[in-house]
């Protein structure tokens, strides 16, 4: 094991280990709880950046792989190892771990439980996107769940038990159904193996298989559900709405990338001649979800509810560029895929921080109560304005390249799905140009909002490096790019 | 005769009879000493499992003890003593129960011992019975209560009509066959519709004997009129026995021209039990039942692996002389995927019954409202409940997921993937009542009119905190699958 090797280790459990160390400390000492708990988001963010530098962009394939024998006779192995769109998703959830572990210090009750399930769900979130064993991946896309689970039921707002049971049965039925693809996988291969990377390279004897389809139906559920693609998204504005503001920006962030990620890691890996069959699908369903969500975001009252239905419509571009890249081959739906993903994260995770702000001031997250905000907050409001115009997709802003990318692929593998979009896209602006009229301008309703203060050091410092990736991306997404680009190469072949 | 082999079992039966006489006396720590001397007697037979020879078809087939004997009954031994550990705390110092109590259970222990060996219809029918009527009377032990009555006089009723089935069914069999051993009977069955009748009445038997639908109707009200600890025993140590027994009838290869039918029948019961159990657990209040239609689920889950052993029995010995060993691969796996539940399943439900019997000890009742705000007033048994049922539900790392993973793809091997899809659904589906258990516990507030009485020192609370600490572990610890591995090792052979 060097030294890549273990940082990609530790950068999985030393969350864990901090999510045991968090329940030895006493329950008064708060201060110490949030000291930690930042301590080991900001190392785990340390080691990402320090792989992100070890990293070779021009290398296409896994690198830093390790394989550990865990379980022997079942072929079951401690597996792992990155390629460029699990780098950027391990950064991307560290980033986000140490942006949202800031915004979560004004957590009132039950500090030190929640921070230890905190830092369990990192480690979850993380081990998903460095599994390279099935049984692995399926093991820590499961840990994710429980955490997320009480999360969502203690901290959450008032209809927190509805939307916690609603998204832990809703991704545990996805999560089953992959369980069984995942065996049926492993007896069609007569490899023994649970490896990814062994049976993407022997992936040509699921060719003939009669179970290929139902199979990847079944991963596809998994995924779609966590993306979430319409039908399947009934959870998401529950969760997200009920969620505490810091667990929406994990959520939106890196939980929905799960999905994203699964579908391009194993579907198309293992099952390359079944997604032929499905892209058509997949793509519709992107569209629906591009269309669909906008037109559901334009009505909601409540401003986080807002937010979470433009999830919808990114997460369709995702699906688009996906099925895109299965019908065509091409490199720029693919990429336009992770872009999104990526890009997604840092947006929406810095909208549904600012949502939350807003939300710890004035206690209304209504949209039609909160006009002015500009006026009163004026750092949070010009936050808020940078990001929505990322949302849209706006040029210079991280949100056009991934978006542009995307559709590039759709118009080539089917015109239609690219001029329906479009419609999607053109509402999406409207909808959060409309939100920014209605919540930064207009007079101040409430006169007791004029006393609250702007925004802290603290949570100026958590947005910031949201805010700069913003412009980074937008304007200078080369090398980004080339990491991606790598990763395609490897699927490609 | 060599009756060495036997040593294990001798020595839980004297040891019964030891504490049976004893209970007599009178002296002081009478219940510590009890209770102590048959935890020693179920260890030191547990010890000389390893010890004993292990003999290949004893006396005309009676027996069988094989390495899946060996872990069964190192596995029966070893999970009675966290039971025995936790009935300290059902008996008064002065109870005159408690002997008999102890006696019940060891006797019905040294019967399942003789089941899980069993390789011929008398063995098995005569350790089913030396089993059965134990629980019997452990299920009706608080007989001043009317749930309890109601429970005993049920139980006993639909257990002595199942048994007449089974000796019926085994009847039927031998008259075609002409003989009570397995093998035999295997070799000599050729399809008549008598032989149909036979095998349904014997698996009708034994699916009672598990609480399989639709032979469940005693569970739920036994379970929730027994004594919470004799109800730890009742839902786990018959199930390891019968299922056992259950599988190495169909590894054998009985009912060969017609087993693929006889798998389907299973297979039909298995997805019935997951589902009816797991609908019926959904509306339940009370936390008892709700364990009781969740071991119905439970063993709908396991029976998917003696599906997949008829279908690997159907391979191996369709091809004529020669066997196959794919067919062999697929028995051995699925045996595997038995053993490793049940150990998951017996600690998981261990651990449930000992948590309720010191929630009811604490909140005089059981149901979800005792449970409310128990991570308050009770963090590490709260903490407990959840990794029990976390683990029964099927969720890394805890063993439950690793039983479900062995078993469901034990299920997928032997072309059973409709089957695995339903268990799949119900998985899910009993995600929600397992987690209105953790809803109470966690994220309600205590019930104001039900008040926590605090309970100094409680012996079933340290079982609860071993068998759920067990119940996270085990399915990491690598050991447990080379104990697999020698378990199934003379199936498939290999050396």
């Amino acid at each position: 094991m060097d030294i890549n090797q273990l940082m990609l280790t530790l950068v999985i459990f030393l969350p864990l280990l901090g999510s045991l160390l968090v329940l030895f400390f006493p329950k008064d000492k708060i201060n110490w709880i949030k000291g930690f708990s930042l301590a080991v988001m900001l190392i785990c963010l340390g080691i990402a950046i320090f792989l992100w530098t070890q990293f070779k962009s021009s290398v296409p394939g896994f690198q830093f792989e390790f394989d550990f024998q865990w379980i022997p006779s079942l072929g079951i192995s401690y597996h792992i190892g990155i390629d460029g769109m699990s780098m950027l998703l391990v950064f991307l959830t560290a980033l986000l771990g140490v942006v949202a572990c800031l915004a979560s210090f004004t957590v009132k009750n039950r500090i030190k439980e929640y921070f230890s399930l905190y830092m369990l769900l990192i480690s979850g979130i993380i081990g998903v996107f460095v599994a390279l064993d099935l049984i692995l991946f399926y093991v820590f896309w499961e840990v994710v769940l429980v955490p997320m689970y009480f999360l969502i039921g203690i901290w959450g707002g008032e209809r927190k038990l509805y939307a916690s049971i609603k998204f832990f049965l809703y991704t545990l039925i996805g999560s089953l159904f992959m369980l069984v693809a995942i065996l049926a996988i492993y007896f069609q291969s007569g490899l023994g193996t649970f490896s990814i990377t062994e049976l993407m390279k022997n992936n040509s004897v699921f060719a003939n298989w009669s179970l290929a389809l139902p199979m990847f139906g079944a991963f596809f559920l998994a995924f779609a559900i966590k993306v979430p693609s319409f039908p399947f998204h009934t959870w998401l504005p529950d969760a997200h709405v009920e969620a505490p503001a810091p667990i929406s920006v994990l959520l939106a962030g890196v939980l929905l990338k799960m999905g994203g990620y699964g579908l391009i890691r194993i579907c198309i890996g293992i099952l390359p001649e079944a997604s032929k069959w499905w892209a058509p699908i997949i793509g519709i369903l992107g569209v629906i979800g591009i269309v669909y969500g906008a037109f559901c975001s334009l009505v909601q009252k409540d401003l986080k509810k807002l937010v979470a239905y433009t999830s919808l419509n990114h997460m369709g571009f995702v699906l688009l560029a996906v099925a895109a890249y299965i019908m065509t081959g091409s490199q720029a739906a693919l990429q336009g895929a992770v872009l999104v993903m990526f890009n997604h994260g840092i947006t929406t995770g810095l909208l549904f921080l600012l949502v939350g702000y807003y939300y710890e001031r004035t206690h209304t997250r209504d949209i039609a109560k909160l006009p002015g905000m500009a006026s009163i907050f004026p750092i949070i409001s010009i936050m808020m304005i940078i990001a929505s115009f990322a949302s849209i997709g706006l040029p210079a802003t991280a949100g056009f390249v991934g978006e542009f990318l995307a559709m590039t692929g759709a118009y080539s593998a089917n015109m239609w799905w690219a001029l329906i979009s479009v419609i999607g896209l053109v509402v999406n602006a409207g909808v959060m140009l409309w939100m920014m009229q209605r919540v930064m301008f207009g007079v101040v309703l409430d006169e007791h909002f004029k006393q609250l203060k702007d925004a802290t050091f603290r949570e100026f410092a958590a947005a910031t490096p949201l805010l700069g990736f913003i412009f980074f991306i937008g304007l200078y997404p080369g090398p980004i790019l080339t990491m991606i680009t790598q990763t395609v190469t490897s699927l490609v072949k | 005769m060599n009756f060495s082999a036997f040593l294990p079992e001798t020595i839980v039966v004297i040891g019964a009879m030891a504490i049976l006489l004893l209970s007599l006396l009178k002296f002081p720590n009478k219940r510590f000493a009890l209770t102590g001397l048959a935890i020693l007697t179920v260890i030191i037979g547990l010890i000389t499992v390893f010890t004993s020879p292990a003999l290949e078809h004893f006396e005309q087939s009676l027996f069988l003890s094989d390495g899946i004997g060996v872990y069964a009954r190192i596995l029966l031994c070893a999970l009675t003593v966290p039971i025995l550990f936790s009935s300290i705390d059902m008996f008064h110092a002065t109870s005159k129960r408690q002997g008999e109590f102890l006696f019940l259970m060891l006797t019905s222990v040294a019967g399942l011992m003789l089941m899980v060996q069993s390789t011929s219809m008398i063995s098995l029918y005569i350790a089913i019975e030396m089993t059965s009527i134990p629980l019997y009377m452990m299920a009706g032990l608080r007989n001043n209560d009317v749930f309890s009555k109601e429970a005993v006089v049920k139980y006993f009723l639909l257990g002595a009509f199942a048994s007449a089935m089974t000796i019926y069914g085994i009847s039927l069999l031998y008259t075609t066959t002409g003989s009570f051993i397995f093998a035999d009977m295997a070799k000599a069955m050729s399809g008549a519709p008598i032989e149909y009748m036979g095998l349904i009445f014997v698996l009708a038997g034994l699916c009672f004997k598990v609480a399989a639908v639709p032979f469940h109707f005693w569970a739920p009200d036994v379970y929730e009129g027994a004594p919470s600890i004799a109800v730890a025993f009742i839902s786990v140590a018959p199930k390891v026995g019968a299922l056992i027994a259950m599988a190495r009838f169909f590894s054998s290869g009985i009912g060969m021209p017609m087993i693929i039918n006889a798998g389907l029948i299973l297979s039909v019961i298995s997805a019935l039990s997951m589902t009816v159990g797991n609908i019926s657990a959904i509306w339940q209040k009370e936390v008892k039942r709700i364990m009781a239609y969740s071991s119905i689920a439970q063993i709908g889950y396991m029976l998917i692996a003696v599906v997949a052993i008829s279908y690997g029995a159907y391979l191996a010995y369709s091809t004529g002389e020669a066997v196959n060993p794919t067919g062999l691969k697929i028995i051995a796996d699925s045996y595997k995927s038995i053993l490793l539940y049940v150990t998951a399943y017996a600690l998981m439900n261990i651990s449930a019954f000992s948590i309720i019997k010191v929630v009811r000890a604490r909140t005089g009742g059981s149901t979800l409202d005792h449970f409310k705000g128990l991570s308050k007033s009770n963090p590490p048994l709260a903490l407990a409940m959840l990794i029990t049922l976390v683990s029964l539900l099927g969720i890394p790392f805890a063993a439950g997921f690793f039983g479900k993973l062995l078993v469901f793809s034990a299920g997928v091997s032997a072309q059973f993937v409709w089957l695995v899809v339903v268990a799949v659904v119900n998985s899910t589906i009993s995600a929600f009542y397992y987690f209105n258990i953790v809803k109470a516990m966690y994220l309600e507030a205590p019930d104001a009119e039900k008040p926590v009485q605090n309970i100094p020192f409680s012996f079933s609370a340290i079982s609860a905190g071993f068998c759920s600490l067990g119940a996270l572990l085990v399915g990491l610890i690598p050991q447990i699958y080379t104990a697999l591995e020698f378990a199934v090792k003379a199936i498939t052979g290999g050396k």
